[in-house]
């Protein structure tokens, strides 16, 4: 895919990333043929999020954006299994079918909090379906894994072919190289210990 | 399924220790997470690229201790310079004493997961 543009988020600190002597933003817009792919290689908190799904979605107006597919992970009750699972949950029910058709388990029941719950906040006010794909993971380690199993999800409802063999060559390698990034998550996430969530009576 | 002790979203987020890795003795400090649940501790740390025969987990009255050779080096460039790491290595101080008899680990995709019961002790209250 090329790279096509940036995205800049209010009040996000200035970031870049240097690569190869290239300056790269840290949130980049990816195309080819009638597929967008954004990127972000920073944390956000559930306020930046928020800013974030609010600017996305201006993208995806200008752009004529049919649906939104976005990728997150789930907490793995069951570590021991062969290959972590992955659950859908769609924004407006004209996607359900989606579901259905590439027989992903619905997300039925359970609790949202923070970055998600503010991305999917925004999405399900607006005209553009999004649909969440949740992938078992292990919540606080890099898991490539649970990324191999989203892409491969994704390959199937976008029906084009995502070649996942450099990631499963890699996976012990992209769990060491990434322990900064996730660390750096945990930190954000633990930032958000102040934003006192209510308790939730369920 | 085990109950972990959480009061909403704040006791969610378990305790993560910095990150420092040590280039001059070739060691990396692997992840790991915390977690408590009612009556015992979960730590569970991440070594990818480790063989279970490699690793050895040490624990005193509050400590635990983590070191485990890596399958084959892993080379990072930190500074301009190229550092080839061998091991993983990291120590966790526990919120409290260890009931060390019945502490257990298991290995698993690359990940050690300790079970550490809590040691109970105190004398009960009596009624009036």
């Amino acid at each position: 895919m090329k790279q096509v543009g940036e995205i800049e988020v209010p009040d996000m600190p200035s970031t870049l990333f240097v690569e190869g002597g290239e300056i790269l933003a840290p949130i980049r817009v990816y195309n080819k043929k009638n597929i967008f792919v954004i990127i972000s290689d920073v944390p956000f908190n559930q306020y930046l999020a928020e800013k974030f799904a609010h600017v996305v979605h201006e993208f995806c107006k200008k752009n004529a954006i049919k649906k939104i597919i976005i990728v997150s992970g789930m907490e793995s009750i069951n570590q021991q299994k062969e290959s972590p699972k992955i659950y859908g949950l769609a924004t407006h029910s004209v996607l359900d079918n989606v579901l259905y058709n590439n027989k992903i388990a619905k997300f039925l029941d359970g609790s949202i909090f923070g970055t998600d719950a503010a991305i999917i906040s925004v999405f399900r006010k607006t005209k553009i379906p999004a649909l969440v794909l949740y992938a078992e993971c292990h919540a606080f380690f890099p898991d490539p894994e649970a990324s191999i199993v989203a892409l491969v999800t994704i390959s199937k409802i976008l029906n084009i072919k995502i070649d996942t063999s450099d990631i499963r060559n890699k996976m012990d390698k992209l769990r060491i190289q990434h322990r900064n990034l996730m660390d750096e998550t945990l930190r954000t996430l633990q930032q958000e210990k102040q934003a006192r969530v209510p308790q939730i009576y369920r | 399924m085990e109950k972990e002790d959480t009061l909403g979203f704040e006791m969610m987020i378990p305790k993560i220790s910095i990150l420092f890795d040590d280039i001059e003795h070739k060691i990396l400090s692997p992840l790991s997470c915390l977690r408590e649940f009612d009556n015992h501790w979960k730590l569970e740390f991440d070594l990818p690229s480790v063989n279970k025969k490699d690793v050895k987990i040490t624990f005193d009255e509050n400590t635990i201790s983590v070191e485990a050779k890596l399958k084959k080096k892993y080379s990072e460039e930190k500074l301009g310079k190229i550092t080839k790491f061998e091991y993983f290595k990291k120590s966790i101080l526990l919120p409290g004493k260890i009931d060390t008899k019945k502490t257990s680990a298991k290995f698993q995709k690359g990940r050690v997961e300790i079970k550490i019961p809590k040691k109970i002790t105190g004398k009960n209250i009596k009624i009036n």
